[in-house]
């Protein structure tokens, strides 16, 4: 014999019974990503003109940092899928090789290819902060909106990830249009990763305090 | 039963009402024993068995297809509790019992042996909860060390260890009462 909560919890899920279309797997919702730094490079373009760089060692180090930025992202929407997460250790780890990488490949691109740019590079790093933040901001929501077409149980987390995540391609798109390299301009390269990143945690808070109430 | 809570998982993603009432039936039993065993409480655990089924409509589309469902209900079931844990902290909801009462927990197999029942209960109670979880996850629902890392958001290797661990102490606990 059905109890009466069985009874009440049917008829709840019977209102509601639709045709659902499986989450595609995480590596698959992540390639999204590519489009969307296409897209970015095609912003610039449209902007600033043809006045890309040309050199392949620019190129090949913003392409990776597009495919770290990927990584990232597969690991926050495999967030989206109850039981199918990492352990916390594991995504600390993961953001801090993946902020490593980025490092490093600047870090590279300035010591292989230094371009240290004119006295007083203070205002045009602030450029490029701003620039990365407007790249990033609108890539930080749309990787946000797709952790949470999911169902994150730890939305704060899979937020912090797809900002990470945002951060980094705009880095990645932003570099082939920088024509400086030097240390004191590295900063103005990684540093939005940081806001954009806390963007995401935010709306990831936002949401698990959303979804609490609702409980 | 792993391959049939797939396949009504499949079925209730299609949209049947059936396939519904059949997983509830396969997963219903587990999953009320599971929030019993944090809860310490019946009806409280009644109550959150409720709320995880309908979190499990709502992400009824997260489930992969031929992926295992045993952890991602547990999952969903957990995170039910831990919310409500979180919104209900201030009223202490969830208190152990007390050392005289016999707790509602369920009893692994390989502890049957070493005392009464209600002798492992007890015990168990006195193990640390970031151990008893993964213990009776293990030992008592059967799910893999990989698949309860994937529950409690912890590796594998890590859950194996706590579990392990537990397991010593359980048996320590049990050896000492009956020295």
């Amino acid at each position: 014999m059905k109890d009466v909560s069985f009874e009440k919890l049917r008829a709840e899920v019977a209102r509601d019974l639709k045709p659902v279309r499986p989450l595609r797997p995480a590596w698959v919702r992540a390639l999204v990503l590519f489009p969307c730094a296409a897209l970015g490079f095609a912003l610039l373009a449209l902007l600033f003109g043809p006045h890309w760089e040309t050199s392949g060692l620019v190129w090949a180090l913003g392409a990776f940092q597009v495919l770290v930025a990927y990584g990232i992202l597969w690991v926050g929407l495999r967030e989206a899928v109850p039981g199918d997460g990492s352990g916390a250790p594991a995504l600390g780890l993961a953001a801090l090789i993946a902020t490593a990488a980025v490092a490093a490949a600047n870090a590279l691109l300035v010591s292989l290819r230094p371009v240290p740019g004119p006295p007083g590079l203070g205002g045009f790093s602030f450029y490029c902060f701003k620039v990365e933040i407007a790249l990033g901001l609108p890539a930080m929501a749309l990787g946000f909106w797709l952790a949470v077409r999911g169902f994150p149980l730890r939305p704060a987390v899979a937020g912090v990830l797809g900002g990470l995540a945002a951060g980094v391609a705009a880095a990645g798109v932003w570099s082939v249009y920088c024509p400086f390299n030097s240390l004191s301009h590295l900063a103005s390269h990684i540093g939005p990763t940081i806001p954009v990143a806390l963007a995401g945690l935010l709306a990831g808070s936002w949401w698990a305090r959303r979804q609490r109430r609702r409980l | 039963m792993d391959q049939e809570l797939a396949e009504q998982m499949g079925r209730y993603q299609m949209g049947e009402l059936a396939a519904f009432e059949r997983l509830y039936a396969l997963l219903a039993p587990r999953l009320r024993q599971y929030l019993r065993s944090l809860t310490f409480d019946a009806a409280a655990a009644e109550d959150l068995l409720q709320e995880a089924f309908l979190q499990i409509h709502r992400a009824r589309h997260t489930y992969l297809p031929a992926s295992p469902v045993v952890p991602w209900a547990f999952a969903i079931a957990r995170n039910v509790y831990r919310m409500d844990r979180r919104a209900a902290g201030r009223r202490r909801r969830y208190e152990e019992p007390a050392p005289e009462e016999v707790p509602d927990l369920p009893v692994p197999a390989e502890a049957d042996g070493l005392a009464d029942r209600q002798a492992v209960r007890r015990a168990l109670l006195k193990v640390p909860e970031d151990g008893r979880e993964p213990l009776l996850l293990h030992h008592v629902w059967g799910l893999s060390f990989g698949e309860i890392g994937a529950v409690l958001g912890i590796r594998g290797g890590a859950a194996k260890v706590r579990s392990h661990r537990a397991m010593t102490t359980l048996r320590r606990l049990l050896g000492a009462r009956e020295g």
